[in-house]
């Protein structure tokens, strides 16, 4: 059997740098009746993992054949989050059975799943299926973010100038209920899956495939991550033994791999902030879709400029992109987009943020002084920060202000803050604390170049009747309801703006 | 010479036969004026009672109009399952209700509300459809339906549980893509296996689907095959939404294999697209656009697209579209 690691070694040396290693950790065989029947019963949920920051759930994958294909696919998924993320402090749960209707009628799949990680918190949930068909076995994947995830780690912002209003504008990526990948394994692939998923079980006495095995993992305990070691991590069993597990997140010649990746992308963009969702020709058009709109997610800068340009063309309008692409084999789809009007609001997003950064750069071409610009950093980041930290992150940002040239700065200072503040405060700040504080600096720097702007109400009036059109599309899109709601109010157009804000009450209540 | 003979046939004849002749009518009369005029505060309610799904008249069934505990007349049908139900009523000068019961030994028990108004039926003639007896556990109490009947099996082939097995898969195939878009749980389907259900004709599909008040019934028949069999798929809908039933093939399977009842995504296209005029009837337009754009997905999958589908899908999308409050949105669309 040939195995591929892959290597996390800036990864798992800067946490030995700083004395922190993240007890990732993951726990075995929950009830997924249990926990249902709790919820249903009501009174206060016993949670799982709790001690973990970001967790995710994965839901053995049905197996209405009994084929035990289920929980191999489900482990394997799991070891991936996992391993991609383990320098993070994250949970891992491990749910059993079924999630099909007991009695025609029942809470099933996605709903099923839905009020279980609602109350268990988690940031994401993976569960599918396997079917034998013949002799291929058949594996759908699907992952499920809850609508707080969604609200808190996907979604962009863009607040109007104060002269337009001052609302804000936002995207959230659509769906929240994906369907990863459908493959079809032949005898080879399967024999594959079964190899792997028994050697991810196994722990070994030290860090050499030629080692002993000591045991196995038994799949209703929880284990930490104690230690690494190149390609190598050490578990310890809560209450139970230590041993070594290889670190692989490749399963070579498993087109599975492209999910549990994608998967442990999606999951790491929340847990960090942003990050890369890796895309492949394995993949359904609707997580390809997800990855473009996490890409746009990453900033205003990107949405705008060329590149986010030609990822919404991909999506939408003359240019829609359908089939697969003959270069990289990625999947497209047909027709209506995933996530309906998902990446027409991102383009009226777009085109409105690109129409202010015009107006901002046309104010700042008589240029302003960097040290105004210096002392309203350290201001800013010393009313959020404790003063060590503040002084040490202002003087970072001070020093890389210092070597832009002075006619770049005139055009460039929004780019400026989209570019390297945004990489500074996450690497310095991370998650919700990093967001908030570049929206503190992008006010207090730039919003009062911006602020004066006021768009033409013609062409807000014509993105406006873009995005109206794209809500008979999709009618349960509460983004476009509410960007709807804020562009009328900036045209005067109260009808309007009290009906969008009606209907998308009526969305939210109903869903 | 037939001529010449008639006058004297009709002198030996005629004077007996009319004489004859006449009493008849005078007693046919009589007998119309007893049945059809009814006596002094008598008021008379006629109806017809067919089967739900063969549409064939049914004899004998028992007809009673009941106020509360009190039986206020009763009649049988006759072979035309025709009734005519003589009976008195309490003066009133409101409108009145009473409950019309029917029941045959072979069909199912129904009752429904009739109204009179000044003495007299609110309506001319009642047509009632019973539900023959074996389909009794053919569909859940409420909700959007899809009942899956009966399969026809080969003479050679023993099978079990066809019609519950495409249930279960229908279940998942389709059941994950409705709640993808959040379809509240009492707006998604529930998928009914009733080998019961056993159409005879090519029509009976439809009526099936309308008298278990199913959005859409499938049905089939299992055929032996140059391997394992071929399973012909038939899909009605309650709408009217497909002239001819939707039919499809799933060739060469193994019945044990779960591939056998795997439906083509053209078959899933039609469903949803049947669960989309169901909403539509109902004025949830939203779940309506939403049902149509996962029928359009649905079909870009399957390798033989109906242009009729392809057509009904866009006009229930356009009306539900034209019905959403989101309309008033577009500019030039005054409230």
């Amino acid at each position: 059997m040939k195995m591929r690691a892959f290597r996390f070694i800036w990864l798992w040396l800067v946490p030995l740098f700083f004395g922190v290693i993240g007890p990732a950790e993951a726990g075995g065989d929950y009830s997924l009746e249990a926990a249902y029947s709790q919820i249903m019963q009501g009174g206060e949920y016993r949670r799982h993992l709790t001690g973990a920051k970001h967790r995710v759930a994965v839901f053995s994958f049905e197996d209405p054949q009994n084929t035990g294909r289920g929980n191999d696919v489900a482990l394997l998924m799991a070891r991936h989050i996992l391993f991609s993320n383990s320098y993070l402090p994250i949970g891992v749960l491990n749910f059993k059975q079924d999630l099909a209707p007991a009695q025609p009628g029942d809470l099933s799949y996605f709903d099923k799943v839905d009020r279980v990680i609602k109350e268990e918190k988690v940031t994401m949930a993976v569960w599918g299926r396997v079917l034998p068909l013949g002799d291929r076995l058949l594996i759908d994947t699907y992952i499920q973010l809850p609508r707080e995830t969604i609200k808190e780690f996907f979604r962009l912002r863009i607040s109007l100038p104060k002269a337009m209003g001052g609302k804000i504008l936002q995207a959230h990526i659509r769906p929240d209920r994906i369907h990863v990948q459908r493959i079809s394994c032949d005898v080879a692939q399967q024999m594959a899956l079964i190899d792997f998923a028994n050697f991810m079980r196994e722990l070994r006495q030290s860090p050499d495939l030629n080692s002993k095995v000591v045991g196995n993992i038994p799949q209703d305990k929880t284990f930490t991550i104690v230690t690494r070691k190149p390609d190598w991590i050490q578990v310890q069993i809560r209450g139970g033994s230590r041993g070594w597990m290889p670190e692989i997140i490749d399963f070579e010649g498993l087109p599975l791999f492209a999910a549990a990746s994608f998967a442990s992308g999606v999951f790491g963009f929340a847990a960090n902030g942003g990050g890369y969702v890796k895309q492949g020709p394995d993949l359904t058009p609707e997580a390809i879709a997800v990855a473009d709109q996490l890409k746009l997610l990453h900033g205003v800068y990107t949405l705008t400029r060329d590149r986010g340009q030609e990822i919404i063309r991909r999506w939408i309008g003359p240019q829609r992109q359908t089939g697969r692409d003959p270069s990289t084999g990625i999947d497209y789809g047909e027709g209506n987009p995933p996530g309906g009007a998902a990446f027409a609001n991102l383009q009226a997003l777009a085109l409105i943020a690109d129409s202010l950064w015009k107006c901002g750069r046309a104010k700042m071409a008589g240029g302003f002084s960097r040290e105004e610009i210096k002392k309203t950093i350290e201001e800013t980041l010393s009313r959020s920060l404790p003063k060590k930290e503040a002084d040490r992150i202002s003087n970072r940002i001070s020093k890389k202000l210092e070597k832009i040239p002075a006619n770049i700065m005139e055009g460039n200072l929004d780019d400026f803050f989209l570019d390297k503040i945004d990489k500074e405060l996450y690497t310095s700040v991370k998650g919700e604390k990093a967001a908030d504080l570049y929206g503190a600096l992008k006010e207090a720097v730039v919003a009062p170049i911006h602020d004066g702007c006021k768009l033409d109400p013609g062409y807000v009036r014509d993105i406006a009747t873009q995005l109206a059109q794209s809500s008979l599309e999709d009618p349960g899109n509460v983004d476009v309801l509410n960007n709807l709601a804020v562009l009328f109010d900036y045209l005067g157009d109260v009808e309007r703006k009290n009906l969008a804000e009606t209907i998308a009450a009526q969305v939210s209540a109903s869903q | 010479m037939a001529n010449a003979r008639l006058p004297s046939m009709a002198k030996h004849i005629l004077p007996y036969n009319l004489a004859k002749v006449s009493w008849c009518l005078i007693g046919c009369a009589l007998w119309w004026i007893f049945l059809a005029v009814p006596a002094a505060g008598q008021t008379l309610l006629n109806g017809q009672v067919a089967d739900a799904v063969t549409k064939a008249p049914i004899p004998g069934a028992t007809v009673r109009l009941v106020k509360g505990d009190q039986e206020l007349g009763s009649a049988s049908s006759d072979t035309n399952g025709r009734f005519l139900l003589s009976c008195e009523l309490p003066r009133a000068d409101q409108p009145q209700n009473f409950t019309l019961a029917l029941e045959h030994p072979e069909f199912l028990k129904i009752s429904l509300t009739v109204q009179t108004v000044g003495g007299k039926f609110t309506q001319d003639a009642y047509g009632v459809q019973l539900l023959p007896r074996e389909l009794l556990h053919c569909r859940p109490e409420k909700g959007h339906c899809v009942v899956i009947g009966y399969f026809t099996p080969p003479m050679e082939t023993a099978y079990t549980d066809l019609s519950r097995r495409i249930a279960d898969a229908l279940n998942f195939d389709l059941l994950t893509r409705l709640q993808k878009f959040h379809l509240q749980s009492n707006l998604q389907p529930v998928f009914w296996a009733c080998e019961e259900a056993k159409p005879r004709a090519l029509t009976h599909g439809k009526y099936f689907a309308q008298a278990l008040k199913a959005d859409v019934f499938i049905w089939g028949n299992v055929k032996k095959a140059a391997t394992g069999v071929d399973i012909r798929t038939v899909v009605s809908d309650s709408y009217g939404l497909f002239e001819l039933p939707l039919s499809s093939i799933n060739q060469n399977v193994d019945l044990n294999d779960p591939l056998a009842a795997q439906l083509h995504p053209e078959t899933h296209a039609a469903v949803v697209a049947a669960l989309a005029a169901g909403y539509e009837k109902e004025e949830r337009f939203a779940q309506g656009i939403e049902a149509t754009l996962l029928a359009d997905k649905l079909l870009a999958d399957a390798k033989t697209k109906p242009p009729e589908l392809i057509d009904e899908i866009k006009k229930i999308r356009g009306r539900c579209q034209a019905r959403l409050p989101h309309q008033q949105l577009l500019p030039g669309e005054g409230k």
